[in-house]
């Protein structure tokens, strides 16, 4: 295997909340390879974020980062990111205004955006910026790219920031939640001007989203967060196919199914919630909603290590015992 | 077939100059789930507001249960209104931060001024899945399953016929979506509840609806049973 693009090691990232300390990530490890896509998945509060934020160096004020953060194999943890943010890794955020000025054009921001990392004339930065906004899928991008940012829908808004992340053919590209604001018709756009974008500059894709249907659809492997790690993760077909940990197979198994079964009105559903990153369990996070747990469950975490097919790693102590489909183990019960 | 829980015929919904709703017709059954589906801005929670009476129409009609809705002032709607609830998306918005759950519980029966009934608010925590312990509790202490099941415990304690849902686990996390929706069908199958099912989620749509009413620039555009929607259906987007 050739050295990845993106190596994350036993990443931690402590918040401080009324006087406590707060393990949001909790020794997370993945990697990207060159030109892979890799879904981070996971509710709220399962850290997805703060690993992004993490990784683009850019963790909120205040939070405690350690590990290791490696870009072509050289460190970033503790280094500066010059050079490094828009030129080899950027970021597309859940809302378009956050990195957007509402008193700039969009292609004035774009065009700075292109002149910031390359001493360009301003007319080639321009055309740069206007071909951008074309391979995202903006048609009669050289006015378009006249228009303010208030002037765009929300799904143009979402592409052009996909545009001014892309202009500079970065390496790496860590879009969080890109989609989540639209309509799905609109997402399934935006997915796609992302998709274009990423083949035609052959950037790496980190992608950030709680909806395994997008994981299934644009992802090449999968990291399933819970509680700050990974419970699961690697090639998306037999994560799918036949999960490892028994969190990714009750978040498949709560997938309405693409076949309406015309007598069952019930979708199986996990118990519970998931734990407060205040109250962690001692042992498996997952343990009190999980049907397999048993009491080594509750007294040791268990580690990520390699379960089901090859590249496949889980972090449970029953992964070996889990049936496929294992949409039986969880209730249909009609409350929790 | 009976006569349906919920007519509505031609109903027109302005702000403005703006018309968000533009002679919509629809009807539901009891026991039935109708889903509005269609791009943002289309109409569809226009559609709920004027089906709630919270929001005036300029045209049409709302029966329910044989009541004219349209022109009652807010007093004549006051002893309708228990019958018809909302469920709303956020589920932390929709409850005071300062009330206790019990006590959130129990206010629409006490603005009904029908104080609940001793054991009556533990039977309806019950009734969704809530712990009874958690009455003590503020909504900030749940998690946004348990809002979402105390928001529908609020709708219930008026004992409805009709609940709109607005996107009722949009909001909420993965994992415990699923719980949510089961115990609505729970209570549909319980009580002959019906529903109006506002949801950007297709797949959703036709697993938890009967019926689905596409709307497209303030109009019906198609209805047709659930299991017949692609879900492909919404891909050209709004106009």
């Amino acid at each position: 295997m050739p050295e990845p693009l993106l190596a994350v090691r036993d990443l931690h990232v402590t918040l401080r909340g009324g006087g406590h300390a707060v393990p949001a990530v909790r020794g997370l490890s993945f990697e990207v390879h060159q030109r892979e896509v890799v879904a981070l998945v996971g509710e709220s509060g399962a850290g997805k974020s703060l690993t992004a934020r993490a990784v683009l160096g850019m963790p909120p004020h205040g939070a405690r980062v350690t590990g290791s953060v490696r870009l072509r194999g050289r460190e970033l943890m503790g280094e500066s990111y010059a050079g490094v943010w828009g030129r080899r890794m950027a970021f597309v955020p859940q809302d378009a205004l956050t990195v957007l000025s509402p008193v700039h054009t969009v292609g004035d921001q774009i065009t700075a955006a292109v002149r910031s990392v390359a001493k360009t004339s301003r007319q080639e930065a321009r055309s740069r910026a206007v071909a951008a906004l074309d391979r995202v899928g903006i048609a009669d991008a050289a006015r378009r790219a006249r228009a303010y940012p208030h002037e765009f829908s929300g799904g143009m808004r979402q592409r052009a920031v996909i545009a001014m992340a892309m202009v500079n053919e970065p390496e790496l590209v860590i879009a969080d939640e890109p989609t989540t604001a639209l309509d799905p018709a609109i997402e399934a756009q935006v997915l796609e001007a992302l998709a274009a974008a990423r083949e035609a500059t052959g950037a790496a894709l980190v992608l950030i989203t709680h909806d395994l249907r997008i994981v299934a659809r644009h992802a090449d492997r999968v990291v399933v967060m819970y509680a700050g790690r990974a419970v699961e993760s690697g090639p998306v077909e037999p994560v799918f196919r036949a999960p490892r940990a028994p969190y990714t197979a009750g978040l498949i198994a709560s997938l309405p199914p693409a076949e309406v079964d015309a007598v069952d009105r019930w979708l199986p559903s996990i118990d519970g919630a998931p734990p407060s990153p205040t109250h962690l369990p001692r042992g498996c996070a997952f343990a009190p909603r999980c049907p397999l747990a048993r009491q080594n469950c509750e007294d040791e975490e268990p580690a990520l290590a390699p379960a089901g097919e090859p590249g496949q790693l889980a972090a449970c102590h029953r992964s070996t015992e889990l049936p496929v489909p294992a949409t039986g183990l969880f209730s249909r019960k009609a409350t929790a | 077939m009976s006569d349906p829980l919920l007519k509505v015929t031609d109903l027109v919904v302005r702000y403005g100059r703006h018309t968000a709703v533009d002679r919509v017709s629809f009807e539901i059954h009891a026991g039935e789930t109708l889903a509005l589906i269609g791009p943002s801005g289309c109409g569809k929670s226009s559609t709920a507001l004027a089906t709630l009476a919270l929001r005036r129409p300029a045209g049409g009609s709302v029966r329910f249960e044989g009541h004219e809705l349209t022109g009652l002032r807010e007093r004549e709607l006051r002893p309708l209104r228990p019958r018809f609830q909302p469920v709303f998306q956020d589920p932390y918005g929709s409850l005071s931060p300062r009330l206790r759950i019990r006590d959130a519980i129990a206010e629409p029966l006490r603005a009904q001024r029908r104080p609940p009934a001793t054991g009556q608010v533990e039977t309806l925590m019950e009734t969704v899945g809530l712990d009874t312990s958690l009455g003590d509790r503020l909504p900030h202490e749940l998690s946004g399953g348990q809002c979402q099941r105390v928001g529908i415990a609020r709708a219930l304690a008026g004992e409805p016929r009709l609940l709109v849902l607005d996107e009722p686990v949009s909001a909420l996390d993965p994992s415990v979506r699923a719980g949510v929706l089961n115990l609505l069908t729970a209570l549909q199958e319980d009580r002959g509840l019906a529903y109006l099912f506002i949801c950007h989620d297709l797949a959703l749509v036709r697993h938890f609806a009967h019926r689905v009413a596409v709307m497209r620039q303030g109009r019906i555009v198609d209805t047709r049973p659930a299991r017949e929607l692609s879900l492909t259906a919404l891909d050209s987007g709004p106009a």
